[in-house]
């Protein structure tokens, strides 16, 4: 009894007792302040609530049973679990609805047949590569999948046709009170009891479930106990394809039309079920997924969120991710990431500035030379490549993955707008004339305390707890921050023109008898500017800030053992991150000439960090690699050479494959193509070379060592 | 020289199939006026270019506009057919906007640089339009770009000086900076509900201001005006284009309880498809099921299936669909029909669009030549159409004014096709003047 008592106090330690408690007063004050006074609450209204409730959290819960069969024997985080089931509902269709096969033959052949072979082959072909790759590496290669599933969806079934796959039994129902519920919805809650006592089942009482959990715990120590790694994390992918097919087919029946985005990031939703049982445990998934669907259906049906909060309601799932992340216990948090970090060279100063000068005059070139609607395409480009500037010391250098550079840049793009057109009102003074170009710096400046808000919960989480809660801030900013009256009040607002000295600089100008045409003016700001904060942060990383960003990456243990105080660390780099996306911010909403919430949701910011990893995560050409890349596959490609189908495949496909890449080269494009030069040029030196005498050649070899800076090091990601 | 004599005779034939080429071309041209020129920036001797910035590829709602396009350019097609316009072919750029204000506002710069006009524009979340209402024509002057919408939604481009939509908005564009504004809606058939079913209890329900805060703007005058024709507001919701029908549940069962037995679908058609499925399953009261446009789209039948009968569907043109299409009875429905092979309602708007063209374009050659044509010339033109109704295809529309159409025909889903109910002969709409509700409110904050 003691001790049980003693593991309580253990597990409610007084922080999180306070926290929770808190959490309840929080749903408490909400539940009676929102609560719907027209509504009675009867029999009636409560069995509409449990039918809701109950069917949301079969769907939420089948999803989420995917997502943890997946990370409980592969020990990975598969963000693609969504665009599996949506890829696989499309394939029921096709044989269901175009080809007209027998419902259940057409069950049988996606989810026992088609979904374990896809599974199959993603483990296979990607993700048995990825087992030792650093966590970054991980999450981008498996959001490259999602990328990649829904541009082959999209390409396969074109998204201009009307697809449904119906319900089972059409319009039969069965009455519980003065509610009736379709048999589709009974259908969906029996399924999801059988798929969660089944894996259960298989994985707690089969060997073959056993060796699944082992292989993951273990994978060489499995080995020598008899298991096959490679067979079995095969097996545990295909179980997880089945489980997202299932959880997909059920949903596109809830959701009526089939649409590739639509069932893929609905799945997202369920990442809290999955956390809520840390990803490990079956029956507590489903207690996840009950929590999701009554609170969904609570709120839908005794809550009345009024006007301002209205838009609220979507993002209950995300409140409760966050919530849920940071209340789960450490111990699982951080258990299995043994990567190799990703290790680049670092530039001089010199270097660096030769590059951004060597950029400048590209853009210089390309400014006088294109028309209008390329410059403003090579200009978003630029805008991309300071967002994705902004990941590089907080996740290349200080791996802090986040998700939620989206919102540091809404913030600045909202801080622009408002302190541009206002002439920098504050408490009633006005600090520059309106338009001026300091409501930029002004905007960087607004988004910092936001940034640091998000590093409090990177006090606590790391590595892809830390990625989860970041995407779930992202979630929860659109409709409780950027849709509020005072900021986006879901509409636009719009932003005047910058300038300096009278000179706005999207206005036409001459240089040395050079015409740059409108825009092109802002174009040469934002590269000179990214040229600026560019050297900055590489002069960050050379200097001691910089190395201490680097030691808390490879051993955050070892640094405060140290003395280094990660609080402030953290807390610094989070700051200037942030400061840099609100600057991106502030440029685009300049450039657009105004912003709005639909421009900054959670899904857009994945691009991001995706392209940002392929070009190279710790360095800062890889930013203006990635940022042009991405531009390139969204626009460029179809734009400059229009009618090509290859070309319009590439551009739904290309960035997710290049995603998908990652596997293959975790470093990224820049620093892969660097140390093939090196490579190459040593090659040559050494072929031009005499042969130098035994003992000589022994004298040279420390100084071949690669320098701390270039060494790859063999740690925990952080 | 001799040894050239046998050049002679190709040379002489050469010139005299030349002179008389010649000879043909100019008597050509010569019956058609002074030669053609390049009259102002998108006019070549030879072709009209026009641009059609449509949002096409949307998440959740595939094809969104493609209608527009399909539609802009089946009235090319039917122009080019019969002769061109002002001498010349009309050439037309479709550009999916996606999305987001981006792509829309290089739709616009190239529509700008390239076009004399954009015609059917259906663009969502577009926030700029300086590059519409600032666009330069061929002298350098800023007369801005004409822009012949169908999807007009925001603000600053329903009221911008160069837009004049096939089916203006709700909002009086003289009082758009005052608080309150005044707004003119079509209230459509609610008087006949009224008439038929007795005093009827509303539900409503909009499409959710976070994906769309300016569709909802839209349509709350409309909902708000409905209520001083007879029904009473017992039920409002925002709806989610994403919600899955679990969603729609408490929705039907509180339009249920709250004794609704009016309800309006402000929605897209997948949405109304699945309100009406929850609607039937949980066995609601309501005795009109009431949706404009957006509803008059053969996918709300052929998903919605038995669950969407009786659904009333009101539009400000004439039907198309099934077989109630009444092409037989107009001329321009059936060339509308002939040359877009995948008719909607947009679709039939942005044909009218370009029908709108058209009869500007006669008006401004009938005046001033075919030279005359000028992107000033047009938005001079289109400021005086105040009775337009593509040949009888569409309510007749101030356009000139921005003012709403008061017509309507109203439908009804029988038997698994759409079928005239009001006014029941075919060809005809209701116009009356009392269909138009003019009331004042603040939503433009």
């Amino acid at each position: 009894m003691a001790a049980i008592i003693d593991r309580m106090n253990t597990r409610l330690s007084w922080p999180r007792l306070l926290a929770i408690g808190a959490t309840a007063a929080l749903a408490i004050f909400v539940a009676v302040n929102f609560w719907n006074p027209n509504q009675t609450v009867d029999s009636d209204k409560i069995v509409l609530f449990l039918v809701v409730g109950v069917t949301l959290s079969a769907i939420y819960a089948i999803a989420a049973a995917g997502l943890v069969v997946t990370y409980t024997t592969s020990g990975i985080f598969n963000f693609a679990q969504g665009a599996i089931g949506m890829i696989l509902t499309y394939a029921y269709w096709q044989l269901r609805v175009a080809w007209g096969l027998q419902t259940l033959l057409a069950l049988g052949l996606t989810v026992l047949v088609a979904a374990p072979i896809l599974g199959a082959l993603i483990e296979r072909i990607f993700m048995r590569r990825l087992v030792r790759a650093p966590l970054v590496a991980q999450l981008v290669a498996t959001v490259g999948l999602l990328a990649f599933f829904v541009g082959l969806a999209d390409t396969v079934w074109p998204s201009d046709t009307y697809r449904s796959i119906g319900q089972f039994y059409g319009t039969d129902k069965i009455q519980i009170g003065a509610t009736f519920i379709p048999w589709y919805r009974i259908i969906t809650i029996i399924a999801g009891v059988i798929v969660a006592v089944v894996l259960w089942a298989l994985l707690h009482r089969t060997r073959i479930g056993v060796a699944m959990r082992a292989v993951v715990d273990n994978r060489e120590l499995a080995a020598l106990n008899g298991a096959r790694p490679g067979l079995l994390s095969m097996l545990s992918w295909a179980l997880g394809s089945s489980m997202a097919a299932i959880a997909g087919i059920f949903l596109a029946m809830d959701l009526g039309q089939l649409s590739s985005q639509g069932l893929t990031f609905f799945i997202v939703d369920a990442f809290a079920a999955a956390i809520i049982a840390k990803l490990r445990s079956l029956p507590v998934t489903l207690i996840g997924g009950a929590v999701i669907g009554f609170s969904l259906s609570f709120q839908r049906n005794f809550l009345d969120l009024g006007q301002r909060w209205s838009p609220g309601q979507v993002a209950i799932p995300s409140i409760i991710l966050f919530l849920a992340l940071l209340f789960v216990p450490q111990a699982r948090i951080e258990g299995r990431r043994i990567g190799r970090a990703i290790a680049a060279r670092v530039p001089s100063l010199k270097r660096a500035a030769i590059g951004f000068v060597a950029l400048f005059i590209v853009v210089t070139i390309l400014a006088a030379a294109l028309g209008r609607v390329d410059v403003r395409r090579v200009e978003t480009g630029m805008i991309l490549a300071f967002a994705m500037l902004s990941l590089v010391p907080l996740t290349g250098w200080a791996g802090q993955i986040s998700f939620a550079q989206i919102t540091f840049l809404g913030i600045g793009a909202w801080a622009a707008t408002e302190f541009s057109n206002s002439g920098g009102a504050v408490f009633g003074l006005h600090l520059y004339p309106t338009g001026s170009v300091l409501s930029l710096f002004v905007a960087a400046i607004v988004v910092v305390p936001i940034g640091l808000l998000m590093a409090l919960p990177s006090l606590r989480l790391q590595g892809l707890y830390l990625a989860l809660a970041s995407m779930a801030f992202a979630l929860m900013a659109v409709p409780l921050f950027f849709d509020q009256p005072e900021v986006f009040a879901s509409s636009s607002r719009y932003g005047a023109p910058i300038g300096i000295f009278g000179y706005h600089f999207n206005e036409p100008f001459s240089v040395l008898g050079i015409n740059f045409g409108t825009d092109a003016g802002f174009l040469l700001l934002t590269t000179a500017l990214f040229g600026i904060v560019g050297t900055g942060v590489v002069a960050l990383r050379r200097g001691a800030f910089g190395r201490r960003l680097i030691a808390m990456r490879d051993s955050p243990a070892a640094c405060a053992t140290l003395g280094v105080n990660l609080r402030a660390t953290k807390f610094a780099v989070f700051g200037i991150s942030s400061a840099i996306a609100g600057f991106a911010g502030a440029l685009f909403a300049v450039a657009q000439g105004s912003a709005q919430a639909t421009d900054f949701l959670a899904f857009q910011g994945l691009p991001l960090l995706l392209l940002l990893v392929v070009g190279g995560v710790a360095v800062v050409s890889g930013a203006v690699l990635g940022g042009f890349l991405l531009q390139g596959f969204q626009v460029w490609l179809t734009a400059w050479f229009p009618g090509v189908t290859v070309l319009e495949w590439w551009q739904r496909m290309g960035p997710g494959l290049a995603g998908i890449g990652i596997a293959q080269q975790p470093d990224g494009i820049i620093p892969q193509v660097g140390q093939d030069v090196r490579d190459r040029r040593q090659r040559s030196q050494a072929r031009r070379a005499p042969e130098p005498a035994p003992a000589s050649a022994a004298a040279t070899r420390p100084a071949a060592a690669p320098s701390p800076a270039q060494a790859p090091v063999a740690k925990p990601t952080g | 020289m001799r040894r050239f004599r046998w050049l002679i005779a190709p040379v002489v034939v050469t010139c005299i199939a030349t002179a008389t080429s010649g000879a043909v071309a100019s008597a050509h041209k010569g019956s058609a006026g002074p030669p053609l020129a390049a009259s102002d920036v998108g006019i070549t001797p030879t072709t009209i270019n026009i641009t059609v910035p449509a949002a096409i590829d949307v998440p959740g709602s595939a094809g969104l506009f493609q209608g527009s396009i399909t539609g802009v350019k089946a009235w090319a097609q039917f122009e080019n057919d019969h002769g061109g316009l002002a001498g010349r072919k009309i050439n037309v750029t479709g550009i999916d906007t996606k999305l987001g204000s981006d792509l829309a506002t290089s739709a616009f710069i190239q529509g700008c640089n390239n076009s004399v006009a954009l015609i059917g524009t259906s663009v969502l979340l577009a926030q700029n339009f300086t590059d519409i209402t600032g666009c330069k024509d061929h002298t350098g002057a800023a007369t801005g770009l004409p822009d012949f919408g169908v999807v007009v939604t925001e603000v600053a481009e329903q009221c911008a000086p160069s837009s004049y939509a096939i089916n203006p908005a709700v909002l009086d564009c003289t009082t758009k900076d005052q608080h309150p504004q005044t707004y003119t809606s079509n209230v459509g058939p609610v008087a006949y509900y009224v008439k038929k079913f007795g005093k009827l209890k509303a539900a409503f329900l909009y499409p959710s201001p976070a994906e769309s805060a300016s569709a909802k703007a839209a349509q709350v005058p409309i909902f708000t005006a409905e209520q001083t024709k007879g029904l009473t507001q017992v039920f409002t919701q925002d709806v989610s284009a994403l919600a899955t029908r679990s969603e729609y549940t408490p929705i039907a069962g509180a339009i249920a309880s709250d004794g609704a037995t009016y309800a309006k679908s402000g929605l897209d058609v997948a949405s109304t498809v699945k309100l009406r499925q929850e609607a039937q399953t949980q066995n609601t009261n309501v005795k009109v099921w009431d949706c404009s446009l957006q509803c008059y789209d053969s996918r709300l039948i052929g998903e919605g299936g038995p669950a969407v009968e009786g659904q009333y569907v009101y539009a400000p043109f004439l039907p198309f669909l099934g077989k109630n299409s009444e092409a037989k009875q107009n001329k321009m429905l059936a060339a509308f029909l002939k040359y877009d092979k995948q008719p909607d309602g947009f679709g039939i708007q942005a044909f009218a669009a370009g029908l709108l063209f058209t009869d500007i374009v006669n008006k401004i050659v009938a005046k001033s030549g075919n030279n005359g044509l000028t992107r000033k010339a047009i938005l001079d033109t289109a400021a005086t159409e105040h009775a337009f109704n593509a040949g009888g295809m569409i309510g007749t529309t101030d356009i000139g004014n921005r003012k709403p159409t008061p017509c309507w025909i109203l439908n009804q889903v029988k038997n698994g096709d759409y079928q005239r109910v009001l006014p029941l002969a075919k060809g005809t709409m209701n116009c009356d003047p009392s269909n138009v509700v003019t009331e004042k409110l603040d939503l433009i904050k």
